[in-house]
């Protein structure tokens, strides 16, 4: 039996500051054509049962769009059943309103389990009313497969106040096979205890430069009464955040060749975060903002941020009678940030001697 | 500091050069061109070493700009004195600046001394290369060009130290221009109108948010909406039936009127049919069947000859009873002897035997022989009565068997009649014995009754299949019509209420529904509009997202620029409080020292630029003579080398600086030169001789 799990969709979430308007339309769009994409390619596959692991929506009103999007994949696939599992940014707000299609199955506060052939899906929707014994409470059959879907964040006691909090150990020695979570943004997996893995899938598609890096879904397989799980990465577009050190690099020209032989390698549909580090002297020029101008085709989306350290040396000042000696001084002598330090010098420095 | 002797190994123009240099003021004579600058920059580099930039400019690069002419290893040794030691630094420089190389030796002992660190000129000055480039150099050349270029001389001359002070201004400025890019009085620049317009944005977004509540109760409404419509959908389909149930009935008269016709024609029968029901239900017991009233009929004849028959036996029995008693009669008539006659006899005989035995023969004898004639007598009678007897019992036996053959008969006969009667009797329903009269009377009473019943039964047959009949031309008439003339014809005909006022109804009931449907359209357009503006949020996050990090950015860089600023103005602050007053005092006394005779008034203002009051005014030093310009900045010169170096003195390096002196002016410059440098070592570069 093939299962699918996936989490963190975020339909009709905002995206990344700084997109344009219609690029983050397009973007919200692609993120609706990834979930059916996925479908597609369950149904392709004979999968049979599709693990959304909270958050499927973003917010509490749905687009039409979206609404749509997600019980026309449900209702056109009644081969597979979808197990939905609210997370912290659904809010009871599943569109369709009162008939809900058969082969949709939701969960509670409380455990709810489900069977399918071979394998038992359990589930639980963590909340300010989930029950405080919650994981002990949970029981399983040994003999099955047991998957047990969860949306929360997982550590190894878990936080007593948070309601999205797992812990791990309460879980281990329940006969879980796969403990399919969602909560955080990118793939992640590990062992639970002898019998069960747990895995986080990630999100489908990445929404900002916190969510780089490979994105997409987890392909499970019970073989022989075990579960394997596979990371597909099924994004539309990746993420990249590259740093590029430019120190010894003076001219724009020199800081532009150096970041496109550092993003030669990535796709034009990806979107792109270059951050200048090393050490500048004031002479460098470094305007982010010509920068990106420069580089906009390069990518879907670009942005510069520089994080350079400006590269004074303040005994270069201590015998510099002047008034940008004393200035240089005085700011450095300051209880200022180092960055703030520096970025005041830069600008005292520029303005007494660009005039 | 003093400078003991150099070695040029090789530098610009300058190669193998060696020169001792003796205290106070060491005058060298040489043509232009033979290299004075290259000197000076030699000096300079020995404490400062050569800068380290890119600049291509050859004005601006020194290290290109020294590169020696012929080649060769590009430096050279310096020997001076300082804190009471004796040194000497070697320096050679490379195409970079990291190839270059530093020794300091300590003359004393020759070895490598470690007093100094690279940052030779700083460490022993206080002052960095571009301060010791200000102030240790006074060429004649850079003076000239101060007075066609007041601002590259203010860069290059004297008071350049103070260069960027004068810039000052300008920095902060611009600097404060910027800010008001971002922030202007009254909510304007950058900031304001980032701010306004995410104002504008979160609004929107709160409003969004509220639009969602909003939504939620309008969807419950539209709900409640679609209740009522339903509702008010059924209540104008009935007033609509009604309407048309009403209208429909005037155009369905005809039907109606044949409908009803053939209703009542089958009502009627029915009616009929019941009336005979119940002439038929009158008939209280079975009504004789007409065999079983011919039945009667006979029996009652056959009564009838019974009776007759029954009277003869009667008369017979009666006969033979006659008869009977008559042989009965002359049986009575037939006397015995009797008991009298015995009894006599035996009385006679008993009154003999006793008469006898008393002794009384005769009388005894009479009353035997008595009695015995008696007896003989007796005996007699009795033979012929009981003959006679004979006789009349077999006659009596006769006519007794006669009797009971005619009772017999007789009883046959009553019995017959008997059950006859009974019969009779039963079916006519009248008590035993009844006459035959009345029998007949009752009879025909019945076969009145039993004709009559048959009649009805057949009426109520007759009546009862046209009842049938009639019924089925009702419904053969009702399915030849539609169902809605059904129903209007089966509708109770009674009070429809006024087409009139079912009209107003339903226009009451549609306007209600269209009202509703109205504002249930009213309601989704609402809604819709609200889920559009509701979809919008995460578009309106964004936009607030972008707004706040340009805000921040900006803020933040208003912020530097604020910070810049107050850095600046405090640097200013104390750069004048540390230099202003005393260079202001050295500059009157080296004026003094120039101008003996004549009070020049001069001011600095903050940006240390030297101004002379002159008829009531202060005015800057190009409205003075050449001459007078060069012997102001002079003075300045010497007051900022008094202000700046406070413990080591550097070497002063004067490029024929008097040549636009008057030969007055000359002397006293020349004068002071003498006295400074008993406590200052100088090196007058000059072409002229004397």
């Amino acid at each position: 039996m093939k299962i699918i799990h996936c989490a963190d969709l975020h339909l009709d979430s905002k995206m990344e500051s700084g997109l344009s308007v219609e690029k983050a339309k397009e973007r919200r769009l692609e993120l609706l054509r990834t979930f059916t994409r996925m479908i597609g390619r369950a149904e392709e596959e004979g999968v049979e049962a599709v693990l959304l692991c909270g958050d499927l929506f973003d917010a509490r009103t749905i687009s039409v769009r979206a609404g749509n999007c997600v019980m026309d994949a449900i209702t056109e696939h009644p081969r597979i059943r979808f197990y939905y599992l609210q997370g912290n940014h659904d809010r009871n707000s599943f569109p369709g309103g009162g008939t809900l299609p058969d082969n949709l199955k939701l969960f509670g506060p409380d455990w709810t389990s489900y069977e399918q052939g071979e394998v038992t899906v359990t589930g639980a929707e963590l909340s300010e009313n989930t029950p405080e014994d919650l994981m002990e409470r949970l029981t399983l059959d040994q003999n099955r497969i047991n998957i047990v879907m969860l949306h929360g964040m997982l550590t190894e006691y878990g936080e007593k106040d948070q309601a999205e909090s797992i812990s791990l150990r309460s879980l281990r020695g329940k006969g879980i096979d796969y403990l399919a979570l969602g909560h955080i943004h990118s793939f992640r997996s590990g062992r639970l205890d002898e019998r069960g893995l747990w895995c986080y899938s990630g999100c489908l598609e990445g929404r900002g430069f916190d969510e780089c890096g490979e994105k997409g879904f987890v392909e499970l397989e019970t073989v022989r009464g075990q579960v394997q799980p596979v990371f597909i990465p099924f994004a539309q577009r990746k993420l990249h955040e590259i740093p590029v050190d430019i120190t010894g690099l003076v001219t724009q020209e020199e800081i532009r060749r150096k970041i496109q032989q550092e993003i030669a390698g990535i796709s034009k549909r990806d979107f792109v975060k270059i951050v200048l580090t090393g050490q500048v002297g004031l002479e460098t020029e470094r305007d982010t903002a010509d920068i990106r101008k420069w580089l906009e085709d390069v990518c879907y989306f670009l942005k510069v941020k520089d994080e350079t350290t400006l590269l004074i040396r303040p005994e270069d000042y201590r015998y510099d009678v002047s008034l940008k000696g004393e200035f240089v001084r005085l700011v450095l002598a300051s209880d200022l940030a180092e960055k703030e330090k520096e970025e005041i010098l830069l600008r005292g420095i520029r303005a007494l001697e660009c005039v | 500091m003093k400078i003991l002797r150099l070695h040029i190994e090789n530098f610009g123009r300058l190669k193998d050069l060696d020169m001792e240099f003796q205290e106070g003021l060491h005058i060298v004579r040489g043509d232009n061109g033979w290299g004075k600058s290259t000197l000076a920059a030699f000096i300079k580099a020995m404490f400062y070493g050569l800068p380290g930039t890119t600049k291509r400019s050859l004005k601006e690069n020194e290290r290109k700009r020294y590169q020696p002419w012929q080649g060769g290893s590009f430096g050279g040794s310096l020997e001076f004195a300082a804190g009471g030691q004796t040194y000497r630094v070697e320096r050679f420089f490379g195409a970079k600046e990291k190839e270059d190389t530093y020794e300091l030796y300590d003359l004393r002992t020759g070895l490598i001394s470690l007093d100094y660190s690279e940052r030779l000129g700083e460490e022993l000055f206080g002052v960095d290369r571009k301060a010791y480039e200000r102030s240790g150099f006074l060429g004649q050349q850079d003076l000239a060009v101060s007075i066609n270029d007041s601002l590259s001389a203010r860069l290059t001359q004297a008071e350049e130290e103070a260069g960027d002070m004068r810039n000052y201004e300008q920095a902060l400025s611009s600097l404060e221009d910027q800010m008001k890019y971002y922030l202007k009085t009254g909510g304007r620049g950058l900031i304001g109108k980032l701010e306004e317009e995410r104002r504008g944005v979160r609004e929107e977004l709160t409003q969004c948010v509220w639009n969602e509540d909003d939504m939620e109760e309008l969807m419950f409404e539209l709900e409640s909406r679609g209740k009522d419509e339903a509702d008010a959908k059924i209540r104008v389909e009935e007033a609509g039936k009604k309407l048309q149930t009403v209208q429909s009935y005037a155009q369905i008269g005809a039907k109606k009127a044949q409908y009803e016709l053939l209703k009542k024609q089958a009502e009627e029968k029915q009616k009929e049919l019941q009336q005979i029901a119940a002439a038929l239900g009158d008939y209280s017991g079975p009504v004789p069947k007409e065999e079983d009233l011919d039945r009667c009929r006979e029996r009652i004849y056959q009564l009838d000859g019974l009776r007759q028959k029954e009277e003869s036996a009667k008369r017979q029995v009666h006969e033979a009873v006659s008869r009977q008693g008559d042989v009965e009669d002359a049986k009575g008539a037939l006397s015995s002897a009797g008991p009298l006659c015995w009894i006599l006899a035996v009385l006679l005989l008993a009154a003999g035997v006793f008469l006898l035995f008393r002794g009384n023969f005769i009388g005894g004898i009479v009353c035997l022989v008595g009695g015995v004639l008696l007896l003989l007598l007796g005996f007699q009678k009795d033979h012929n009565c009981r003959t006679r007897q004979e006789q009349l019992e077999q006659q009596l036996q006769e006519s007794s068997r006669s009797v009971r053959e005619a009772e017999h008969t007789l009883r046959d006969l009553q019995k017959k009649q008997d059950v006859l009667e009974k019969k009779i009797d039963d079916f006519l329903g009248v008590p035993k014995g009844t006459k035959p009269e009345e029998l007949d009377r009752l009879w025909k009473q019945e076969r009145q009754r039993s004709r009559e019943y048959r009649e009805l039964k057949e009426k109520y047959e007759m009546c009862r299949l046209e009842v049938s009949k009639s019924r089925t031309l009702g419904v053969q008439y009702m399915e030849s019509l539609s169902e809605e003339e059904q129903m209007l014809l089966q509708a109770p005909a009674g009070a429809q209420p006024e087409k009139r006022l079912l009209k107003e109804r339903l226009e009451k009931e549609q306007t209600h529904l269209e009202r509703l449907r109205k504002e249930q359209e009213e309601l989704r357009y609402r809604l819709k509009g609200l889920q559009e503006k509701a979809e919008q949020i995460p578009e309106l996050q964004e936009r607030e997202a972008e707004l706040s990090e340009r805000i921040a950015e900006a803020a933040q860089e208003h912020g530097l620029l604020e910070q810049t600023v107050r850095y600046l103005k405090k640097a200013r602050e104390q750069f004048s409080v540390h230099y202003l007053r005393e260079l202001k005092e050295r500059l009157e006394y080296y004026l003094a020292e120039l101008e003996p005779d004549r009070k020049v008034e001069t001011a600095l203002d903050v940006s240390l630029q030297m101004k002379v009051q002159e008829l009531g005014a202060y005015r800057s030093l190009e409205t003075q003579s050449t001459g007078q310009q060069e012997l102001l900045y002079f003075a300045e010169r010497l007051a900022v080398l008094d202000v700046l170096y406070k413990e080591e003195q550097p070497l002063l390096i004067l490029d024929d600086p008097f040549t636009n002196l008057d030969p007055g002016r000359q002397k006293r410059a020349m004068e002071l030169l003498q006295r400074i440098s008993q406590k200052r070592q100088m090196v007058y570069l000059t072409c002229h001789e004397g």
